[in-house]
């Protein structure tokens, strides 16, 4: 099997870009929704000229890597009610607690926004106006938090921050420009631990018109992987506890009979401290709640998309292919993917191109973040994405399973040689 | 003994957390118990002649203090099985010694039917009352033992059973039926080692998972027929009913209402003119076993519940037992109270008084008693390596059972 690196002109200059970047000389830089080498032009070194005199104390340039002008890319929010829009793209997103496979032979209650897991991947187009239409088809409250976008703030979906909870057999209408654009995500913010982690959230993908990673690049598949760690057992036990808990105050709703003491939620820390000056113990008080450490999960599934292995898809490539594949951290852990035989690019974080692409082969991800990587096929065979906490390669405890899955080339079904098998307990 | 019980404590906690392998399989670890200890005083009208009455002086009472372990854990199948270990403290009167096994058992569990053989509860009643404890009520809350002439609660409630119980609904509804072997004793009341199957009980019933006990008005309702071979002189068999409804007045999760009401029928398996004033019997635990009787219960209960949490509880229960045949009857009125200092920690009061009627008071020599309990109780219950869910879990019987 060739193993050599499948280089291209592209490919070489880029790397040897970087060598240069190391040497303090100059990064790539975003202009006009481009990334460009720098030193190719004479408008170029221009601008290179400028933003250093502008960024530039005492000798000392701050951000050397700075695009020019980049705090000044956001573009302004705009509230939905002054928005002057004829059209809006309309989604329907429910939540309803079904019963998740994550490994053959074990399944789980999860909270599943539209009944799969991780919820459905929407892809706007950026500048694009969205109202989603958000319904609770379960008996408890929730939020959808549009993690990473720049929308008007009664549309964030924090819970008694922009807005009431979602309360059960409602509907939420979120109204809200996609900006800007890249790699986000989306969760529900109420109960975050247990509603976000078990298993409401996925990827919302912001398209933009011209794709500098795009043209960057010339990707010709984009892959979405969405990173989950999964506490089954401490899911289980408050999934059942919030059931319990939310019929009894649905009926106190219902007869509006429900007060700040029995939701915990107050109007000021004034009303709050009242409430304690009264004999109201607050629920974090250990004569309350020993029980339900949330900070302290005990995580026993891990997965890819809803699965571990050896459930999860495998990332298809050909020989001299390049591929994106967008990393988003849904769960609570990090989690450090790597790649086996070969070095990826990585090219946006949280959603945001970089400065300049990094060549790495391992990449960190923590909760809430999102990455997106470049991976060129030069190296055909069969090869391991992981994460290389392999206590997250687990299922249950058991080695191999969890975030785990493989790089394969599509040329591979013709190879005489090994092909892999499942293992599930080494 | 005490240090025994330690050891096995100790060895049954460290059989359930260990990991000695990664592929072992440790058992999911449940441990309960209550430290109940009540003052009790006590005021008896004798029908001696002279009609006095008698005070006994202020008693420190700890019966029924229980630890009670549970151990399961799911099988290749997915069923589960376990087992089950408890003890109490009974009261001393009782001679039942310093400690009472109440339950050794193993049970086989699925979603749909649960088998448990060895001791644990007879099931001998339709429902249970809001009273400090079961023996303040066990002359008319329970089908009573026809082979025991002991003056102890422990021998009316527990028992050596082979029980299987059908789960229709999610688990609201249950057919059980049990063989039973129940204590036998001689005429003073000492046990004797007769461990054979002697009665047998089926009892159909509804209700609402504790998770979602106010969520419905009918909270518990079923009916039961019990029988113990007793193979009397033209009798072989005492046989009774059971039936019993518990409904929430107010549905109000935070100042709910319940009402219960109970009705046990014994058919009786002695000749009634055998249990007149003249024969006596009806003066010891067993006579008024065998009695032909009609026993009915009822309680209301105040529960306030602020924040959703228990803090307050007023209960009464009131009890009426007429001896068929005959003009013997008795009746109870259990009020009681109880505040919830913290969670699991309840201080109460409770005033009992206690009637007998006609042929009973003579027989038993006195008309009325009162009696008065402050209590303080510590109770708990923890679950260690919780890996699985149960039937009653609301995900479970709402969102599709996971076994």
């Amino acid at each position: 099997m060739p193993n050599e690196k499948e280089g291209s002109t592209t490919k070489v200059d880029r790397k040897g870009f970087l060598q240069t970047s190391v040497l303090g000389v100059a990064g790539a830089v975003v202009a006009g929704g481009r990334l460009t080498l720098p030193g190719g032009s004479a408008a170029n070194t221009t601008r290179d000229a400028e933003v250093k005199a502008a960024s530039t104390k005492g000798g000392i340039r701050a951000w050397p890597d700075r695009p020019e002008g980049w705090w000044r890319n956001q573009k302004p929010v705009i509230h939905p009610a002054a928005a002057a829009v004829q059209s809006f793209r309309e989604i329907e997103i429910d939540v309803q607690i079904i019963q998740h496979e994550v490994v053959p032979g074990y399944t789980f209650h999860v909270l599943a926004f539209n009944g799969q897991v991780p919820g459905p991947e929407l892809r706007l187009q950026e500048g694009e106006w969205v109202k989603v239409y958000f319904t609770n088809r379960t008996e408890l409250m929730h939020t959808i938090h549009w993690h990473g976008v720049d929308l008007q703030y009664e549309q964030d979906g924090v819970p008694y921050t922009t807005q009431n909870p979602l309360m059960p057999n409602m509907t939420f209408e979120y109204t809200f420009q996609a900006i800007p654009a890249g790699t986000r995500f989306y969760h529900c913010h109420f109960g975050t631990p247990l509603h976000m982690q078990h298993a409401m959230h996925g990827a919302l993908v912001i398209e933009p018109e011209q794709d500098p990673i795009k043209e960057e690049f010339g990707y010709s598949r984009d892959y979405t992987l969405v990173l989950e760690s999964f506490a089954t057992n401490d899911a289980r036990d408050d999934l059942n506890f919030m059931l319990e808990r939310m019929k009894q105050r649905m009926w106190l709703m219902a007869e509006g009979g429900v007060d700040e003491e029995t939701l915990a939620v107050f109007e000021s820390e004034e009303t709050l401290r009242e409430a304690i000056e009264n004999g109201w113990d607050p629920p974090y008080l250990p004569n309350r709640n020993q029980k339900r450490e949330r900070a302290g999960l005990d995580y026993n599934f891990f997965a890819i998309n809803g699965k571990a292995y050896p459930l999860t898809e495998p990332i298809m490539i050909r020989r001299g292919e390049t591929i994106r594949v967008r990393l988003v951290n849904g769960g609570g852990l990090m989690h450090h993917m790597h790649l086996h035989g070969h070095q990826f690019w990585q090219v946006a974080e949280d959603g945001n191109v970089l400065s300049s692409p990094l060549q790495i082969n391992t990449i960190a991800i923590g909760p809430g973040k999102t990455a997106d990587i470049i991976i060129e096929g030069y190296n055909p065979g069969y090869w391991t994405f992981h994460d290389h906490d392999t206590s997250r390669v687990t299922n249950n405890g058991m080695y191999p399973g969890g975030i785990l899955t493989m790089l394969v080339y599509e040329e591979m079904d013709d190879y005489d040689g090994y092909h892999p098998k499942i293992a599930l307990d080494e | 003994m005490t240090s025994r019980l330690a050891t096995l404590i100790l060895l049954l906690l460290a059989g359930a957390a260990s990991h000695a392998s990664a592929q072992e399989s440790s058992a999911r670890f449940t441990m309960a118990g209550t430290g109940l200890v009540s003052l009790n005083l006590r005021r008896t009208t004798d029908l001696a002649p002279g009609g006095g009455g008698s005070d006994q002086g202020v008693v420190p009472d700890f019966s029924d203090t229980y630890l009670l372990l549970r151990l399961d854990r799911q099988l290749y199948t997915n069923h589960r099985a376990g087992m089950v270990l408890g003890f109490l403290f009974p009261d001393a009167e009782t001679g039942l010694g310093d400690v009472f096994y109440n339950q050794i058992n193993v049970f086989y569990d699925t979603r749909t039917f649960r088998g448990t053989l060895g001791r644990t509860r007879l099931e001998n009643f339709a429902l249970e009352f809001p009273t400090l404890r079961e023996e303040d009520l066990l002359e008319y809350g329970f089908v009573l033992n026809g082979f025991s002439n002991a003056d102890n609660s422990e021998f009316n409630r527990y028992g050596n059973v082979a029980r299987t119980e059908l789960f229709g609904m999610g688990g609201r509804v249950s057919l059980r039926a049990q063989a039973s072997s129940w204590t036998v004793t001689d005429g003073a009341g000492e046990r004797l080692n007769d461990f054979d199957v002697n009665a047998g009980s089926t009892f159909l019933g509804y209700r609402l998972p504790e998770t979602i006990r106010y969520s419905g008005v009918v909270r518990e309702a079923g009916f039961g027929f019990h029988t113990q071979k007793v193979d009397l002189p033209g009798n072989e068999w005492l046989n009774a009913l059971s039936a019993g409804l518990a409904v929430n007045l107010s549905r109000h999760p935070l100042r709910n209402v319940e009402l219960r009401s109970q009705l046990i029928y014994s058919a009786g398996a002695e000749d009634s003119a055998r249990l007149s004033v003249g024969a006596g019997t009806l003066a010891t635990p067993l006579g008024r076993a065998l009695a032909e009787s009609t026993a009915v219960v009822a309680s209301l209960r105040f529960l306030r519940r602020p924040y959703q949490l228990d803090r307050f509880q007023a209960a009464v229960t009131v009890a009426y037992k007429a001896f068929n045949g005959t003009d013997a009857s008795q009746m109870t009125l259990v009020p009681n109270v109880f505040f919830q200092l913290g969670q699991g920690v309840d201080v109460g009061l409770q005033y009992q008084y206690e009637r007998f009627a006609d042929e009973l008071a003579t027989l038993l020599g006195q008309s009325r008693s009162h009696s008065v309990k402050f209590v303080l109780a510590f109770s708990f219950q923890s679950m260690f390596n919780d890996y699985f869910g149960d039937r009653d879990d609301i995900l479970n019987f709402e969102h599709g059972y996971i076994p």
